[in-house]
């Protein structure tokens, strides 16, 4: 007998104990059927109003003994100031960078004497602060977390020096070709009028003619608790919490009402197929991207579009992955998405191919943007809906992911029944249901291309490559020179 | 030492009495061992109607052999594409249709395998599992090992090549450890290399090191314990046992003095300045107390070379500080991004001065205890995941034949004091040590040009 150790109930380990020989070999002439599917019900958020007016999204969870808060506040680049794109990224960022006279240093060592994570930054739909916590000191932590959220400093010198650290970030972003290829996509796909066309992160021209009065200016529009919905999961009950919050949260008010709504516009309509490259000499390999406008009204969780994506390529065994990795070895890893946010949808898909591949890799992508919009398979419509619902579980595993899965309902204004819908209508997408969302997503020809690589060496043969419209790092971060000048850096 | 700003210390004052866990971490778990020498450990966890099944074999690129550099994570790529009974793109076809997910991992000293499924479908994973550990080889012909070949190849160029500082992880390992020390070759390997390796290599490869007896399986999620043991008893009975597999032994290495090496990175915006001194293995007495010293140094704002360098003479934007501990040594890392433009050398007499005032006047007891408390706030999220919970249980029991190994993994940070931190620091950031400069083409001439010091 071997070593055994065990720390169940003792009676459980008897029963283990007690197992004996199993009699008959294993059958390996096919694979083991599966039980009956266990129901998954989606624990729905506890909703709340504090006295100011902040709405609470609350789940209580034991397993570990830690607390996750997400803030999602209406204060997202599509408000941005025109002149000025990136002021609401880089006001959240600042939130955590000094508070209540309290230095960026001195809030992050306070932070973590408790062991503690508090995060900012903003994304499409809106603004977030996060904070990560132990359970036993969540009320010492959400002191300094209410601290950040309601009374950031913005102060010069802080700014002074994070604005320093954007500048790295921005010239980081003119160097790596994914990033190259997200800032060319977003321009390809959105257009240069639309705030979605220009990194979410800013321009740096915008960067260097940005004050802290204007993150101050921006701040005082925008972050109010009529405008914010607070998510907090995880070892806490609703009575401790609202004591907590409204101890903490209850002196923050806004006068008036709330900014009115920016023109939400979808991506701008195209006729034809397109093509944008950016150069990067001697790149290794090519980053591609496709990127078709989705109806509006495209949401997040639309089963069928979602079923008809993990088949192409939203999954390992996707058509796309399949094709271009293991059939023809070009690629690492083929992937598309459906992304939507609260100003429209967009199929997308995303993939870096070695340099001297790229076109036959470019070629085999179309090849199955037109494949999908012919009838799949039964047993390929099986497996696409099954990852597509039967993997949400994992999303609410961990307290954190839980937290991230409701701020995004927040965040785009979702019913938050939707999910646990998803998961039951996802089961219903059948082989014809699958092509019609094809058929409404996946319009090869309407399609903006991005290439960025050494397209000089390894272009030949792309259709349309004479035709392309060529994209410069000035084009997608403009002013990084001017802003190199003016930042200084030591060298 | 600079005295705590006034606020900071009342902060720190009011909340360090209490403690950062109410309670001991513990995971109710039942460990076994097959009779093919196969180590099992279950832990039931009803959150989701999930089961994750990890399988982790003590084998990864420092078990190579000199010409076959990256080959432990080529293998790790085939071991999913078919057994006897599975045929070739099945094992992902076959999960995926029961709504399931699975991925792996190849490390210096481990290969993780992971599969997770909903709680109907378990027996599939573990179908799958015992079909390639025990009959992997009987199906193997060379186009599959040609095709992950390519694929591991692209992986190369799109994870380390064509992105900044990408070489770092290809050109460190040999300065750091001697001519033929099993860390002195990168996970990825050498295209030329992976290009050399053979059919009969993959064959070898797995009659060493694909043994049950190498193997720790750990199952976490939606189960009866009872149910679980004994479909794990069916599904591997007819895999035989191959003899125990020996544990690596550390193997501590020196370098007599500085080693520089100078990067220039055609993608590279800016430079990027790397200290690394080799030091000790996983679970070694100092392990712990360097993790500590680590984030005394780089582990948020106030952390003191983040503090200096990117707080107050904003020459770096950003600083990370590490100690990477293996099972034959480990190593300890300064990494700091300089300014665009920036010049290393200034950066490397800063980490310098600290290093000497940190090791003169030593860690304050409010910095051990910021360290402390981000170290068992992460032991907590361990058990916040199916996941990183059965990775956490497969390590304890590899090292400690204990999975429930939380509480003992703490206690190497709670019996840390500040001088012991301060101790660490003496003794394994000396001279012996290399120094990268990665720059940007054209930009050598902001390289660490001169020995910059180090010392005790």
């Amino acid at each position: 007998m071997k070593t055994e150790t065990c720390v169940l109930a003792s009676l459980l380990c008897a029963s283990l104990l007690s197992v004996g020989a199993t009699a008959a070999a294993p059958d390996r002439s096919k694979p083991p059927e599966a039980g009956a599917p266990k129901p998954f019900t989606i624990e729905q958020p506890k909703v709340f109003t504090l006295k100011s007016g902040l709405t609470v999204w609350h789940v209580a969870r034991k397993r570990a003994p830690l607390v996750d808060v997400l803030a999602v506040i209406d204060a997202g680049p599509l408000r941005d100031p025109a002149d000025r794109p990136g002021v609401a990224k880089w006001t959240a960022d600042l939130l955590t960078e000094g508070s209540g006279g309290m230095r960026a240093v001195d809030f992050s060592d306070a932070v973590q004497s408790l062991g503690a994570e508090v995060a900012s930054t903003a994304e499409i739909d809106h603004a977030w602060l996060s904070l990560h916590v132990t359970s036993a000191r969540f009320p010492a932590a959400l002191k300094l977390y209410a601290q950040a959220l309601l009374k950031p400093d913005f102060a010069d010198a802080e700014w002074a020096r994070i604005r320093g650290q954007l500048f790295g970030e921005m010239m980081y972003q003119s160097q790596e070709p994914q990033e190259l290829a997200q800032l060319a996509a977003q321009r390809a796909n959105w257009g240069a009028e639309h705030r979605l066309g220009t990194a979410i992160g800013g321009t740096p021209r915008a960067l260097i003619k940005t004050t802290p009065a204007d993150l101050k200016a921006f701040y005082a529009a925008h972050y109010r608790p009529d405008a914010t919905t607070l998510v907090v999961v995880g070892d806490i009950e609703q009575g401790a919490l609202k004591r907590l919050l409204e101890a903490e949260l209850g002196a923050w008010t806004a006068s008036g009402s709330p900014p009115a709504a920016p023109a939400l516009r979808g991506p701008p309509a195209r006729n034809s197929r397109a093509l944008y490259t950016v150069q990067v000499p001697e790149a290794p390999q090519t980053v591609l991207r496709v990127g078709i406008p989705a109806p509006a009204g495209t949401l997040p969780f639309t089963p069928d579009a979602d079923v008809m994506n993990t088949l192409l390529g939203a999954s390992f065994t996707s058509r796309l992955n399949t094709n271009l990795r293991e059939t023809h070895g070009y690629s690492y890893g083929a992937h598309s998405r459906v992304a939507a946010s609260k100003s429209g949808a967009l199929f997308s898909v995303m993939t870096s191919v070695n340099a001297p591949t790229t076109a036959p890799a470019l070629a085999e992508i179309f090849l199955e943007l037109d494949r999908i919009r012919t009838p799949a398979t039964e047993e390929e419509a099986v497996r696409a809906r099954n990852v597509a619902a039967l993997t949400v579980p994992s999303a609410f595993d961990s307290g954190r992911a839980t937290a991230s899965q409701w701020a995004l309902f927040a965040a785009q204004r979702l019913d938050r029944t939707r999910l646990q819908q998803f998961v039951d209508q996802a089961q219903q997408v059948d082989v014809k249901a699958l092509q019609g969302a094809a058929l409404r997503l996946v319009r090869p020809s309407e399609a903006a291309v991005i290439a960025v690589g050494d397209l000089a060496q390894h272009g030949k043969g792309i259709a349309g490559l004479d035709k392309a419209i060529v994209l410069t790092v000035d084009d997608l971060l403009p002013g990084l020179a001017e802003a190199g000048a003016a930042l200084g850096g030591d060298g | 030492m600079r005295a705590l700003p006034v606020v900071a210390a009342l902060i720190a004052a009011l909340f360090a009495a209490s403690p950062s866990l109410a309670a001991p971490i513990s995971v109710p778990v039942s460990k076994f061992t097959l009779k093919n020498g196969m180590t099992v450990v279950l832990s039931e966890d009803h959150s989701v109607p999930r089961v994750h099944v990890g399988l982790r074999f003590g084998v990864g690129s420092s078990r190579e052999t000199p010409g076959r550099t990256g080959f432990a994570h080529l293998f790790e790529h085939l071991m999913f594409e078919g057994s006897a009974h599975v045929p070739e793109g099945k094992f992902d076809q076959w999960l995926e249709a029961a709504g399931g997910e699975n991925n792996a991992y190849t490390s210096e000293d481990v290969t993780f395998y992971y599969e997770e499924v909903p709680s109907n479908a378990v027996e599939l994973p573990l179908f799958l599992d015992s079909d390639r550990l025990g009959f992997f080889v009987e199906k193997l012909v060379p186009d599959l090992v040609d095709g992950q070949r390519d694929i591991v190849k692209n992986e190369r160029r799109q994870s380390i090549e064509n992105r900044p500082f990408g070489d770092i992880e290809l050109l460190l390992p040999p300065t750091l450890w001697p001519k033929g020390h099993p860390y002195s070759w990168s996970v990825i390997g050498s295209m030329e290399d992976l290009s050399a390796a053979s059919i009969d290599d993959v064959k070898s490869f797995y009659g060493t090191w694909y043994a049950p007896g190498n193997a720790t399986l750990v199952v976490v999620g939606d189960f009866t314990s009872a149910d679980m043991r004994k479909k794990i008893e069916h599904w591997y009975s007819d895999v035989p046992g191959r003899g125990a597999v020996e544990k690596p032994k550390p193997a501590p290495a020196a370098l007599a003095g500085e080693k520089r090496l100078v990067i220039e990175d055609a993608q590279a915006p800016f430079g990027l300045l790397q200290v690394v001194w080799p030091t000790v293995e996983l679970y070694h007495p100092d392990d712990a107390n360097l993790d500590l010293l680590a984030a005394v140094l780089g582990g948020g704002a106030g952390a003191r070379l983040t503090k200096r360098l990117v707080h107050e003479l904003k020459i770096a934007q950003q600083v990370e500080v590490h100690q990477g501990s293996m099972e034959r040594a480990g190593s300890f890392n300064v990494m700091v991004l300089a300014n665009p433009g920036g010049d290393l050398t200034a950066i490397a007499k800063v980490v310098d001065e600290e290093l000497a005032k940190l090791k003169a006047g030593g860690v304050t007891p409010a910095e051990l205890e910021r360290a402390r408390a981000g170290i068992e706030s992460s032991m907590a999220d361990a058990l916040d995941s199916l996941g990183e919970k059965a990775q956490r249980l497969a390590q304890y029991t590899a090292a400690w034949g204990q999975p429930d190994g939380f509480e003992r993994d703490l206690k190497r940070y709670r019996v840390a004091t500040p001088q012991s931190v301060t101790d660490v620091a003496k003794r394994w950031l000396g001279k012996g040590r290399v120094v990268v400069s990665a720059l940007p083409p054209g930009q050598t001439s902001l390289a660490v040009r001169s020995p910059i010091g180090g010392g005790k």
